[in-house]
C-alpha cells in the first residue's frame, strides 16, 4: 500500500476543498443558534379568497432570564403556497425560522384537497421538516395554536404531551407522524388524525382532544369520539397500551390493557379475513373476572365499529389490505371477521 | 571529538612530562576546576619517576583517587625496568577498576572531562585514563510524567552509565548491545545505541547509525535534540520516536526488536520505531489485568477521538445540522448563546486558547499552587465567564469535556492541539462534511506515518489476529505470542502454556 501516493492524491485536494467550502454557508450571514426562531408548531387554514393561512408558533426567549423565560410567539401569514404564505409572515419575522424542530402540524377542517396536498408536499419537500413531527386536525388550527397553554409555554409541547396522555388514559394511539400520514396517503389514501376541539371558557380558549378524524382523498370524512377512536386503534393496528372505556349491551367496560398485537390473515380457500387481536391485560385494574364476557363484548363492539366506519368510508381506513399481505389482490373483502383473545396477567 | 576542529585533535602526545602537562594547562587556561597533581614514584635505585595526575575537581571521588591511585604510586617501590613501567603501574600498583591506555589527546580530554584521572608518566608517550568518576547525580526516581499505579518504580536520571546499568539488570543477556557515539561539537556528548543483536533489524540500526553521524550540531542536552534531527517527518506534529525515561519499558520495547537511544545528561531515552499505536499504549498496560487495561486502551482512542472533535462536532451541529439536536437541546444552545458578544467560532476558540493557558500554567506551577490555580481557573473565572455572557455554558462544557478527554492521551497532546484547531475551522466552514474532510485528511497523515522506515500504522495495513491482539485491546500475554509486525523474528512466546 503506497501510502505516500495517496497522501499526494488525496491531501491537496482536501485542502484545496477547504477554500471552496464557505459556498456551502454564507458567512456574512453567520448562523448562529440565537439569531434563529425555532418553529414549534405551523398551522394550515383555508384564509380568505381561498388562500392558504399559515400559523407558525415560534419559541421566543429572553436573554438574560431563568429558563423560564422561553414563552411562544404566533405569526401568521396568507399565500397561494405555503411557502409564500410563510413568506408574507406578519408580525415581523425579524430571524430566520427554522422548521426542523418543528413539533406539530395542524390542518384545519377547512382547507381543500389541494391546500392539504400543498402542505404535504412543503413538509415532505421543501423544509427539514422532521419525519416525526406529530399531525394533527381541528376546526381551526390558528385557533388552536393561540390556546394558551397548560403545562408549557409552548402550545405546540403542550398538544403533543396532551396525546401522549390520552395514548396512556384512553389507548388512542395513531400512525399520526408526518411519515406515517404520508404514507398512508400514499397507500390506502386515507389517514387518521387526532381532533382538537377549542372552547371558549373565562374569556380564554382552551382546546381538547374530540377523538379522531379520518380523512380520505386529503378531505376529513368521518369524526369519531374518544371511545371510537379507541377502537380506530385497536382494529387499524396501532394500539399499544392503555385503558379504555365502551359499552356493549348497556353495560360500561374499562379494560387496562397491558400488552397488545394484532395480525390480520385471510384462511386458505376462503374470502374471509380475520382480525385477530390478542389482548392482555392488568389482572389488578380490571375488575371483571369473566374475560369471557369481555371478550364477547369487546367483539361485539368491535364488530358495529367496524361496519359502521367501512360504511361510511370509502377506502381501506384501517389498512387491511397491506397488513393480510393482499396488496394486488383486486376487488372488495365484505367478509371480515374480528376476533378477540383476552387474558389477564397479574401486574 | 565531535566535529569541532581544533587544534589538539592531532596532537601527539609527548614523552616529556612538562610538555604534556603544559599543554593542558593552556588548553583549559580559563578552566578553575583544573587539578593537576604531581606525584613522585619511587623506584628504589634513588631517582624517582614523575608522574602527573590531571583531573577536574567535583567529577572525581577524591577517596578513591587518594586511596587506589595516589597512595599507591607514592609508596610502591619499582624495580623493573622502565620500558615496562606503564604496564606495570597499570597492572600492579593502581586500584582502579578501570584503567584504559591511550596515546591520543583527544581521548585524555574525553576521559578527563567524564570524571576519569589521567596518569602521565614522565618519560612515556601512553597515558593511563582511570575511571575515577564521582560526580553527585540524582536518585532513582519515579518519572514525574510516567507514573503508574502498579509495577515498577524506577527510573532513569541524567547519567547515563546508570542508565546503562538500570537496562542491563532489565536485559541479562549479551544479546544486549549498547554502542557508544559522541554528538556535538562543544558538548561532545555520550550517545549510546542499544539493540538486542538478535533481534534487531539491520536496515533500521544502518539507517539511525547513518542520520545520526550525519548530525553536526553544537551541543546536545537532551534526546529531543537528537529525536528532532532524526525524524523521518521533520514538520509532522506527530511523533515518530517514542520517549520515555523508565528502564521497564525501554527493555520492553528491545525486547519487541527495537533499538534505543540513550543521550548523556537526560532521563529520556529515545526508541525507534515509534508505531502509531504506541500513542495509546500506557506504560502500566503490561503491569494490570489485561481485562482491565484494555478499558483503559479503549477509552484512550474514545478519548482521543472526542478531544479533537467535540468542539468541532459542536460548531457544525450548531451551525449547520441544529435538525440533527434534540430539541430541548437545541433551545438550550440557543438559549444559552443569547446575549454572548462572540460568535460560536471566536466562542470556541477563545475558551480552548484560556483552556491550554490554565493547563500550561498548571504544569509549570509547583504542585500545592497548581490545584488552586484549577479550582480558580476552571471553577471560578469559567462561572464567572459564563454568568457575564462572555461565553456560553455549552461552548465551556464542550471545551472543557475536550480538554479532559485530551488528558486522556498524553503522548498526543501536541496533535490534539493542532488537530482540534484545525476540525474546528473545518466544521465551522463545511459542517459535518468540513469536519468529516478534516478526519479524512488526519486520517491518511497517520497512514502516511513512517518511522525509519516502518509505517507507523503497519499493524493496521497489515492486520492479522495476532497482530491486533496489542492494538485496540491487550490480550492476555497468552495470547500475544508474536512482536509487532515489523519484526523480523516475530515469535515471543513459545506454544506451551502453563
Amino acid at each position: 500500500m503506497n501510502v505516500t501516493k495517496i497522501k499526494n492524491v488525496f491531501v491537496m485536494p482536501l485542502v484545496l476543498l477547504i477554500f471552496v467550502l464557505p459556498g456551502c454557508r454564507n458567512i456574512t450571514q453567520a448562523r448562529e443558534p440565537e439569531q434563529e426562531y425555532l418553529a414549534a408548531a405551523m398551522g394550515f387554514d383555508r384564509g380568505e379568497d381561498d388562500l392558504l393561512e399559515v400559523t407558525l408558533e415560534v419559541i421566543v426567549f429572553s436573554v438574560g432570564e431563568a429558563e423560564n423565560s422561553i414563552e411562544s410567539r404566533l405569526f401568521t401569514g396568507t399565500g397561494h403556497t405555503v411557502k409564500e404564505a410563510v413568506g408574507n409572515l406578519s408580525g415581523g419575522v425579524a430571524k430566520t425560522v427554522l422548521f426542523s424542530h418543528c413539533a406539530l402540524l395542524v390542518l384545519g377542517e377547512n382547507l381543500s384537497a389541494g391546500q392539504v396536498d400543498e402542505v404535504f408536499r412543503f413538509c415532505t419537500t421543501e423544509r427539514n421538516i422532521s419525519i416525526s413531527t406529530v399531525v394533527a386536525t381541528a376546526p381551526d388550527a390558528g385557533e388552536l395554536l393561540s390556546c394558551e397553554s397548560i403545562s408549557t409555554p409552548i402550545t405546540a409541547y403542550d398538544i403533543t404531551g396532551v396525546l401522549q396522555q390520552k395514548r396512556r388514559d384512553w389507548g388512542i394511539s395513531l400512525a399520526n407522524r408526518l411519515h406515517e400520514v404520508e404514507a398512508g396517503r400514499l397507500n390506502t389514501k386515507s389517514f387518521a388524525l387526532p381532533y382538537f376541539t377549542v372552547e371558549k371558557k373565562d374569556e380564554k380558549n382552551s382546546y381538547s382532544l374530540h377523538g379522531v378524524r379520518i380523512y380520505e382523498k386529503d378531505l376529513p370524512s368521518l369524526t369519531l369520539d374518544l371511545t371510537g377512536s379507541a377502537f380506530y386503534s385497536l382494529l387499524s393496528g396501532s394500539f399499544k397500551s392503555g385503558s379504555f372505556y365502551f359499552e356493549a349491551d348497556g353495560t360500561v367496560y374499562q379494560p387496562e390493557v397491558r400488552h397488545y398485537s394484532s395480525k390480520v390473515r385471510t384462511p386458505a380457500g376462503t374470502n374471509e379475513i380475520e382480525i385477530n387481536i390478542r389482548l392482555i391485560l392488568e389482572k389488578e385494574r380490571y375488575s371483571m373476572t369473566d374475560t369471557d364476557a369481555l371478550k364477547t363484548a369487546l367483539e361485539k363492539a368491535a364488530d358495529d365499529f367496524f361496519n359502521t366506519v367501512t360504511a361510511a368510508c370509502r377506502t381501506d381506513v384501517f389498512n387491511i389490505r397491506k397488513r393480510a399481505g393482499l396488496d394486488d389482490v383486486p376487488g372488495e373483502f365484505s367478509n371480515v371477521k374480528i376476533r378477540f383473545d383476552v387474558k389477564e396477567r397479574p401486574g | 571529538m565531535g566535529k569541532q576542529n581544533t587544534d589538539f585533535e592531532n596532537t601527539i602526545i609527548s614523552d616529556n612530562l612538562q610538555t604534556n602537562i603544559d599543554f593542558i594547562k593552556n588548553l583549559f587556561k580559563k578552566d578553575s576546576m583544573l587539578r593537576v597533581r604531581q606525584v613522585r614514584m619511587n623506584t628504589g635505585l634513588g631517582t624517582g619517576v614523575d608522574c602527573c595526575l590531571i583531573y577536574f575537581d567535583g567529577m572525581v571521588d577524591s577517596k578513591l583517587l587518594n586511596e587506589s591511585i595516589v597512595f599507591p604510586l607514592q609508596r610502591s617501590k619499582i624495580v623493573v625496568p622502565p620500558a615496562s613501567l606503564i604496564d606495570y603501574i597499570d597492572k600492579k600498583v593502581l586500584f582502579a577498576g578501570e584503567v584504559k591506555r591511550v596515546t591520543g589527546m583527544t581521548d585524555i580530554l574525553r576521559g578527563i572531562e567524564y570524571g576519569d584521572t589521567a596518569l602521565f608518566v614522565d618519560g612515556y608517550s601512553t597515558v593511563l585514563i582511570i575511571d575515577t568518576k564521582g560526580f553527585d547525580t540524582r536518585g532513582i526516581s519515579e518519572p514525574e510524567d510516567e507514573r503508574i499505579l502498579q509495577g515498577p518504580r524506577e527510573g532513569f536520571k541524567e547519567a547515563i552509565l546508570y542508565n546503562t546499568a538500570l537496562l542491563r539488570c532489565k536485559l541479562q543477556t549479551p544479546d544486549l548491545c549498547i554502542e557508544a557515539q559522541h554528538i556535538g561539537r562543544r558538548t561532545d556528548t555520550k550517545v549510546f545505541i542499544c539493540y538486542l543483536e538478535t533481534l534487531v533489524e539491520p536496515d533500521m540500526l544502518a539507517e539511525l547509525k547513518a542520520r545520526l553521524s550525519k548530525i553536526d550540531i553544537d551541543g546536545v542536552l537532551d534526546s529531543n535534540y537528537l529525536s528532532e534531527l532524526i525524524r523521518d517527518h521533520p514538520c509532522s506534529p506527530f511523533k515518530t520516536t517514542g520517549i520515555t525515561e523508565r528502564p521497564d519499558i525501554v527493555a520492553a520495547r528491545l525486547l519487541e526488536g527495537r533499538i534505543a537511544v540513550m543521550v548523556d545528561g537526560t532521563p529520556a531515552v529515545l526508541t525507534i520505531p515509534y508505531l502509531f499505536v504506541e500513542n495509546f499504549q500506557s506504560d502500566e498496560d503490561y503491569y494490570l489485568n489485561y481485562l482491565v487495561s484494555s478499558i483503559g486502551r479503549i477509552l484512550r482512542f474514545l478519548c482521543f477521538f472526542l478531544a479533537i472533535s467535540i468542539p468541532a462536532l459542536y460548531l457544525s451541529l450548531v451551525g449547520f445540522h441544529e435538525e440533527l439536536l434534540p430539541t430541548m437541546f437545541a433551545l438550550s444552545v440557543a438559549q444559552a448563546r443569547g446575549g454572548v458578544p462572540l460568535s460560536s467560532l471566536l466562542e470556541c476558540v477563545a475558551v480552548i486558547v484560556i483552556f491550554e493557558i490554565l493547563k500550561e500554567t498548571g504544569v509549570r506551577m509547583p504542585q500545592s499552587l497548581g490545584h488552586a490555580l484549577a479550582i480558580v481557573g476552571g471553577l471560578i473565572i469559567g462561572q464567572a465567564a459564563v454568568d457575564a455572557r462572555f461565553i456560553s455554558a455549552p461552548v465551556l462544557i464542550a471545551v472543557a469535556l475536550s480538554g479532559v478527554c485530551g488528558l486522556m492521551v498524553p503522548r498526543l497532546r501536541g496533535i490534539v492541539f493542532y488537530a482540534r484547531f484545525v476540525l474546528l475551522f473545518w466544521g465551522y466552514l463545511g459542517g459535518l462534511f468540513g469536519f468529516m474532510l478534516g478526519i479524512s485528511a488526519l486520517l491518511i497523515m497517520i497512514f502516511g506515518l513512517k518511522s525509519f522506515g516502518v509505517d507507523c500504522t503497519i499493524s493496521l495495513l497489515d492486520p492479522s489476529p495476532q497482530g491486533l491482539k496489542d492494538i485496540l485491546w491487550r490480550s492476555s500475554w497468552r495470547k500475544m505470542r508474536t512482536r509487532p509486525a515489523f519484526n523480523r523474528d516475530r515469535i515471543r512466546a513459545g506454544e506451551n502454556k502453563p
